[in-house]
C-alpha cells in the first residue's frame, strides 16, 4: 500500500512542483514503485517539468469521468520505468473534479506503488481541497520569506482542521541562501520554526541548476555531474520520508562548494548552451 | 420578533442569526426552532452559527457559542455576513472563523485550556477565562468572556472580557498582536513587547511588565 504525500504550500512560486518532480525521482532511483499526481488543472506543470509533456493521451479529468482506468493514463518517465506521473489537463478546470473523486483514484492507485505524492495547486480553494483528500501526510513548502510563512501558517491550520495529525505534517523550506542568513539578512531555521511551531523534514537551499534543469525537463537528481550538493541533500529528505533518522544539514553544508575547476567548467557549459 | 433560521448550505447547516434585542429572547428563539425540528438533530451534530451584525458578534458570541454547545451541539465555524433571501444557498461571508476543539468544552465556565498553535483562521472562542499553551499566530483569534493568558508568542486578534468585564486582564510571555481588546477597549501593540499584562485602568487600556502590574481594589 502506498504512502501518499501532497505538497502544498498556499502561496505560489515556492517549488511545490519542482519539489515534487525531484523527490519524486529522487525516490524511485531508490528503487521506490513511485506515483506524481499534478491536481493543478488547468495550469499544469508537473508533465513539462518532467519532461513528459509530449507522451500524455489521457488525463486526471478523464479518470474523474470514469471514461479510462487510472492505470491506462500514467504516463510512465523515459528512464525511469518504476515512476509514473498523472498528468493534470490543461483546459478543464479545478471545479469538474471532486474531493471525493480524488479520494477514489488515488485509493485506486496505492496497491500499486509504494509512494505517492501530490502536487497542489496555489491557493487554498477547491484545487488545494481536491489535492489534499487522498492525501495521509503533507508537506507544506514554504521560502523563507514573511508572505510565505504566513500562507504557510494557514495552510497547516487548515490541513489540522481537516483531521491531520501534528506528526502528519512536516515542513520544508525551499530556496533557502545560506550566505543571506549568515549576514542577518534572511529569516533562519529557528524563526521559521518559531513561526510555525512545527518540525523542520528539510532544507533545501538556491541553486540555479534548478532552473536549468526545470528548462530542459529533466528533474536535478536525474542529471549526473550537476550539484552534488543538492543530490545529497534531496536523497537526505527522500531518506527521511521513507522513515530512516537522517539529520538536516547544517548550515555550512547547505552551501555548494564548487572547486575551482568545476565552477569554470559549469561557467562555459552554460555559457555554450546559452549560444546554439 | 428576533429572526433566526437554520439553512443548509454547502457548508453544511448554518443557524443564522440575523437580529435579536437580548440574549435571552434569542434563546428563546433558538429554543424554540430546535423544538420544532425535534428529531431530526442529534447530539453531537455540527453546526455553523452566522451573525449579520458585527458588534454584535464581538459582545454575545461566546454566549451564543456557549448556548447552543449546551444543548448538545458542535459548533463548527464562526462565520459574519448576511444570508441571500432570493437564493437560500448561497450566503456571503465576510469572515469565518474555525472553532478549535478542546476536551474541555462539555463544562462551560471553568478555564478552557487549549495545548496547540492557534494558526491564521482558527479561534478559541469560550465564555469563560482561556489559557493557551502555544502561540497565537496572527490572523489567529482568541474570543473569551474573561481573562486571555498565551503561554507563548501573541501575533493574533485577543479578545478578553468581551461581554464587558473590564477587570479582564490579557497576559502573554511575548506580545505583538494585531489588535488587543478587553471589554470595549481596543489598542494596538505597535511593538514587540514581552511578558506584559494589558488591563483597563480608569478607563484606558495600559500594558504593565507582569512584575510592575498594579490593579485596581479588590484584585491581588
Amino acid at each position: 500500500m502506498a504512502k501518499v504525500y501532497v505538497l502544498t504550500s498556499g502561496k505560489g512560486g515556492v517549488g511545490k512542483t519542482t519539489l515534487t518532480a525531484n523527490l519524486g525521482t529522487a525516490m524511485a532511483l531508490g528503487g521506490e514503485r513511485v506515483a506524481l499526481i499534478d491536481a493543478d488543472i488547468g495550469l499544469k506543470n508537473l508533465d513539462v517539468v518532467m519532461g513528459l509533456e509530449n507522451r500524455i493521451i489521457y488525463t486526471l479529468i478523464d479518470v474523474a469521468n470514469g471514461k479510462v482506468n487510472v492505470f491506462d493514463a500514467l504516463v510512465r518517465h523515459k528512464q525511469i520505468k518504476n515512476l509514473s506521473l498523472l498528468p493534470a489537463s490543461q483546459i478543464a478546470t479545478k471545479e469538474m473534479i471532486s474531493p471525493d473523486d480524488m479520494k477514489r483514484i488515488i485509493n485506486e492507485m496505492k496497491e500499486r506503488f509504494d509512494y505517492i505524492f501530490v502536487d497542489c495547486p496555489a491557493g487554498i480553494e477547491r484545487g488545494f481541497r481536491n489535492a489534499v483528500a487522498g492525501a495521509e501526510e503533507a508537506l507544506v513548502i514554504t521560502t523563507p520569506e514573511l508572505p510565505a510563512i504566513t500562507d504557510a501558517d494557514r495552510v497547516i491550520g487548515l490541513l489540522e482542521n481537516m483531521g491531520f495529525q501534528d506528526d502528519k505534517i512536516h515542513l520544508i523550506v525551499n530556496r533557502f541562501k545560506a550566505h543571506m542568513v549568515r549576514h542577518g539578512d534572511m529569516l533562519n531555521i529557528n524563526d521559521i520554526k518559531s513561526a510555525l511551531s512545527i518540525e523542520v523534514m528539510g532544507i533545501v537551499p538556491d541553486s540555479e541548476d534548478i532552473i536549468i534543469s526545470t528548462n530542459k525537463g529533466i528533474p536535478l537528481v536525474l542529471e549526473d555531474g550537476s550539484s552534488a550538493n543538492m543530490h545529497k541533500i534531496l536523497n537526505g529528505i527522500v531518506r527521511r520520508l521513507k522513515g530512516e533518522e537522517i539529520p538536516i544539514p547544517k548550515l555550512s553544508e547547505l552551501e555548494d562548494k564548487k572547486g575551482f575547476l568545476e565552477a569554470i567548467k559549469s561557467f562555459f557549459k552554460r555559457h555554450q548552451s546559452g549560444d546554439d | 420578533m428576533g429572526s433566526i433560521d437554520l439553512r443548509m448550505t454547502k457548508k453544511g447547516v448554518v443557524l443564522f442569526i440575523e437580529e435579536y434585542v437580548d440574549l435571552s429572547q434569542l434563546f428563546a428563539d433558538i429554543t424554540n426552532k430546535f423544538s420544532q425540528l425535534n428529531g431530526f438533530f442529534t447530539p453531537g451534530d455540527k453546526l455553523s452559527i452566522m451573525i449579520k451584525d458585527r458588534e454584535k458578534y464581538s459582545k454575545d458570541i461566546t454566549e451564543i457559542v456557549s448556548f447552543v454547545e449546551k444543548m448538545g451541539f458542535k459548533v463548527g465555524e464562526i462565520l459574519v455576513g448576511e444570508m441571500n433571501k432570493k437564493t437560500p444557498n448561497k450566503i456571503s461571508v465576510k469572515q469565518k472563523l474555525n472553532v478549535v476543539e478542546s476536551g474541555s468544552s462539555k463544562h462551560l465556565n471553568p478555564t478552557k485550556v487549549v495545548k496547540k498553535t492557534i494558526r491564521s483562521g482558527q479561534a478559541i472562542i469560550h465564555d469563560g477565562d482561556v489559557v493557551l499553551i502555544g502561540n497565537l499566530n496572527s490572523g489567529g483569534e482568541v474570543i473569551s468572556a474573561g481573562n486571555v493568558s498565551v503561554l507563548g508568542e501573541a501575533r493574533g486578534v485577543i479578545r478578553a472580557g468581551v461581554k464587558g468585564d473590564e477587570d479582564s486582564l490579557v497576559f502573554a510571555i511575548s506580545m505583538n498582536p494585531e489588535l488587543v481588546q478587553i471589554a470595549g477597549y481596543v489598542a494596538h501593540v505597535p511593538e514587540q513587547v514581552k511578558n506584559i499584562i494589558a488591563h483597563v485602568r480608569n478607563g484606558k487600556m495600559i500594558f504593565e511588565k507582569y512584575d510592575e502590574v498594579k490593579f485596581n481594589v479588590g484584585r491581588g
